[in-house]
């Protein structure tokens, strides 16, 4: 290592143990991020409100009734008599869920053209009403399974042709799971963009940069004393970040942690030299953070890792080839839940890879000392 | 009624006494100078009369009203102008001054009759950005947009500091005329020379005002022939003085050119910032470098060390090519800057590691030559301070000493002696000529006339031209006069350029 190239490390540490703020906030954010966040980004829902309007009376309805009631992931909040009743509580949002029981079900289930029930759903939010209305059409299934049975509006045609489904690497479809690896890539995102960009405008800001200028140092070095202590933390948030993972959520990677580490390595200093380019064209903090924070925003919502890729339309699918992180969520999922290799995965760490080195290098030539 | 009154105020930011028992006022027409280095505590006091900041000790009442308890009273009734500019870069002048008339709620109108004679010399600009202006017509906006009210009294803190010495002059004229439109005027600097243009002076130090009078009775008590004399021997008992500065015996070695330019340009866009200027700097001198704000002096300052390729023209910095072997003049030289560059939050000692580090200098090099210039500060003993907690004079000499860590030929100094107190002031201009004695070149810029007579030479940029080059004795002859500042006076006058 160079002499400059030391001096400067040494220089950044030295001011980044004596900041009062940051080596707290590097401790302190994947802790809550990793205790907090898997419990309340969790998708599933629970006690989804249901009303039933009964018109039947049957001791099929009411088997229907207790059932909704007994079940966890739905709370009873009444039974009515007419679906006026309960629309006006839907509108009160007292229910998110209405099943009618129309006259005569219990009767026409032993005939050749059994009633229909119907499930209705509040769909404001599109999720609730889809689970919610799978819950309420699985509790209603073994009562009106009968080869004449009734039918249920929100469920396939029942009998012997139902498909029988397996959920494969996460067996009891936790939400959870999913969420873990992609609050890691968020912190790496956050961290490693964030503050080697605050730094070197900071720098900037207090015109101490200007003595760096007139000194002999090369841009590479000082680019280079610049981010590799951000690499370091890094590594570290991440380390902090798997741990907590596998002691308090019981959620170790299938893979092995040398995969990981690359990928993240790879991603790491992505974002670190991105943050670099962006200081070098920006004059002010303010400036830095906002541009920083479209490109983070843009990189959360679009790389999958919120929502599936294969959810968007065609155009932004596209769109995301040119996301790096779209390859690094692709990675760390796979990786994480499915256990897959380096060797699986060599396009997306090819992608990963050619991405860190266009960065790299754009950040050093970007570092102008003389204008 | 008195237009303010200060009696018996104290102020302490932790063990940090800011303001001690300060008692003060100001007539109405008054105009009061608050004369003082650095942290003597100006703006403290500044806050304080403007309800900005509540005194621990003693009541202060402005325009008859106390600053505790009618705020707003106080409020509408003082123009304030804090030291760093209060004007919005990128609104013109006269959306500027429509803003502050705005938040006063009253129509620009009210106020012009005012403010007319200074916003007249500013009016050819008054569509262009307030961050476009030079550093003297910021300060002309920003009083107009004090007085767009029509206060009674008006609160200047440090209006002057940075700015040359033409424009220096032409804001103290304005104040005079204020004075007979009845309004009190407060206004502090760290330039001794400005006390002349006040009716007292209230010489300040480490928040204690040491005395009030007027500038004429402070030289008779205290026979000096200066006030910053009088300044000098009043500090004299706390701090240690160097003998003053006499004139300076030019040094031996004279032989060989540190620096040579040969019609050095510099443009952006259609502005030429700097024009085909041409001299030479010899082994050894003191060269200063004056100008008026945006006579294009930092700009030259950058392409002769490596920051800023030259549009046109050539020369050598330390026997380097300034515009292919910029990376090497860079190792021969030390900067400088006009902002402060040390970090704050690093000690001393970190600091001049960190320095030495970058220019590849060997640890056991660093700790002989940090050691040996901070012993010559007599500084060695604090090494292990934060450079946060060391008075602002203090950090300037360290500041030169890491420049000089590495060895360089050459030193550049930007204003290095901005906003430093006359004691302060002394002792650097004791360490530059130490340096040049030992045959290293210094290249300075300065606002501060009485340094420029120290000089070995000189040179005035008026408009990106060098107007006038030569020693301070010649130039005085040469333009008929007895001072550095009536030569600089008389050729900065005639700059037309804003920057």
């Amino acid at each position: 290592m160079t002499i400059p190239l030391r001096a400067i490390l040494i220089k950044e540490l030295r001011q980044l143990r004596a900041n009062p703020f940051l080596p707290k906030l590097i401790l302190m954010f994947p802790l809550m991020v990793m205790l907090v966040m898997p419990l309340v980004t969790s998708m599933e829902v629970r006690q989804v409100p249901v009303v039933v309007v009964d018109q039947d009376h049957s001791t099929i309805s009411r088997r229907i009734i207790s059932d909704i009631n007994a079940n966890e992931y739905t709370t009873l909040q009444a039974v009515v008599a007419t679906r006026d009743q309960a629309m006006a509580m839907m509108e009160r949002d007292q229910a998110d869920v209405i099943v009618e029981i129309p006259r005569g079900l219990g009767k026409s289930i032993e005939t050749s053209h059994p009633l229909t029930i119907s499930v209705s759903a509040n769909a404001v939010n599109a999720t609730q009403a889809s689970l919610g209305s799978q819950y309420v059409t699985q509790i209603i299934a073994p009562h009106v399974n009968h080869p004449y049975g009734p039918r249920c509006h929100a469920v396939p045609p029942h009998g012997a042709s139902l498909p029988s489904v397996t959920y494969l690497f996460n067996p009891t479809l936790d939400y959870r799971h999913f969420m873990i690896p992609a609050l890691m890539i968020m912190l790496l995102v956050m961290l490693c963009g964030f503050l080697p960009a605050l730094n070197i405008v900071g720098e900037k800001e207090r015109g101490t940069i200007e003595q760096i200028n007139v000194s002999p140092a090369s841009q590479l070095t000082f680019t280079l004393g610049k981010v590799i202590p951000y690499w370091a933390i890094g590594i570290l948030v991440l380390t902090i970040a798997m741990v907590i993972a596998g002691l308090v959520w019981n959620l170790w990677p299938q893979g092995s942690w040398a995969t990981i580490y690359i990928a993240s390595a790879l991603m790491i200093i992505l974002m670190s030299s991105m943050a670099v380019v962006i200081a070098n064209f920006s004059d002010t903090m303010q400036q830095a953070m906002l541009v920083m924070f479209f490109f983070v925003m843009v990189f959360i919502l679009m790389s999958g890792l919120m929502t599936p890729v294969e959810s968007m339309p065609d155009w932004a699918r596209r769109v995301t080839y040119g996301i790096p992180p779209r390859y690094y969520v692709d990675i760390m999922r796979a990786t994480y839940l499915r256990g897959a290799t380096l060797a699986n995965q060599l396009p997306q760490f090819l992608a990963l890879a050619s991405f860190a080195i266009a960065f790299t290098l754009a950040a050093i030539v970007t570092y102008r000392k003389r204008t | 009624m008195r237009a303010i009154e200060i009696n018996n105020i104290s102020k302490s930011y932790g063990s940090v006494k800011a303001l001690d028992d300060v008692s003060l006022t100001v007539g109405e027409g008054e105009l009061v100078g608050l004369i003082g280095p650095d942290g003597a505590g100006k703006t403290t006091l500044f806050r304080i009369l403007a309800s900005l900041l509540l005194p621990d000790k003693g009541m202060a009442t402005v325009a008859g009203n106390d600053v505790e308890k009618a705020r707003r009273l106080v409020r509408s009734s003082i123009g304030y102008m804090p030291g760093r500019f209060a004007l919005y870069p990128d609104l013109s002048i006269r959306e500027n001054i429509e803003f502050y008339a705005s938040v006063f709620g009253v129509p620009v109108k009210k106020g012009y009759e005012l403010i007319a004679p200074i916003y007249e010399q500013i009016a050819p600009f008054a569509k262009r950005p307030a961050g476009k202006l030079s550093g003297g017509m910021k300060q002309k906006l920003a009083l107009c947009c004090a007085l767009i009210h029509r206060p009674k009294v008006l609160l200047l803190d440090e209006p002057t500091t940075g700015v040359d010495v033409v424009s220096r002059q032409e804001f103290w004229d304005l104040l005079y005329d204020l004075r007979s439109q009845g309004i009190a005027i407060l206004a502090s600097t760290p330039y001794m020379d400005e006390a002349d243009r006040c009716q007292r002076v209230a010489l300040i130090n480490q928040g204690r005002i040491m005395e009030t009078d007027t500038p004429d009775n402070l030289l008779i008590t205290h026979q000096c022939p200066t006030v910053e004399r009088v300044f000098i021997k009043l500090m004299g008992e706390q701090s240690p003085v160097s003998p003053s500065l006499g004139g300076r015996v030019p040094c031996g070695s004279t032989q060989g050119e540190s620096i040579s330019v040969q019609g050095l340009t510099k443009r952006f866009g259609d502005f030429t910032a700097v024009d085909h200027i041409t001299f030479n700097v010899t082994k050894g001198e003191i060269f200063g470098f004056l100008g008026a704000n945006g006579a294009g002096k930092t700009t030259a300052m950058r392409m002769l060390t490596g920051l800023s390729i030259p549009s046109e023209g050539s020369g050598q910095v330390a026997d380097c090519d300034i515009i292919t072997q910029g990376e090497l003049i860079k190792r021969k030289i030390g900067y400088m800057s006009q902002r402060f560059s040390l970090y704050d939050d690093l000690s001393v000692w970190q600091n001049i590691q960190f320095f030495g580090g970058i220019y590849s200098m060997r640890p056991s090099a660093i700790e002989a030559s940090g050691r040996r210039l901070l012993e010559e500060l007599r500084f060695y003993h604090r090494h292990n301070e934060k450079v946060a907690d060391i008075p602002l004079g203090w950090k300037q000499k360290l500041a030169f000493a890491v420049a000089m860590l590495h060895d360089p030929s050459i030193v550049f100094l930007d204003e290095p002696t901005g906003g430093v107190d006359p004691v302060v002031r002394r002792q650097f201009w004791d360490l530059i000529r130490s340096a040049s004695a030992r045959g290293v070149t210094i290249f300075v810029t300065t606002h501060y006339m009485d340094e420029a007579e120290l000089c070995d030479r000189v040179s005035i940029m008026v408009d990106g031209r060098i107007a006038a080059m030569g020693t301070p004795a010649q130039l005085k002859t040469q333009f008929n006069a007895t001072t550095m500042q009536q030569v600089f006076y008389l050729l900065a006058r005639e700059g037309q350029r804003s920057d």
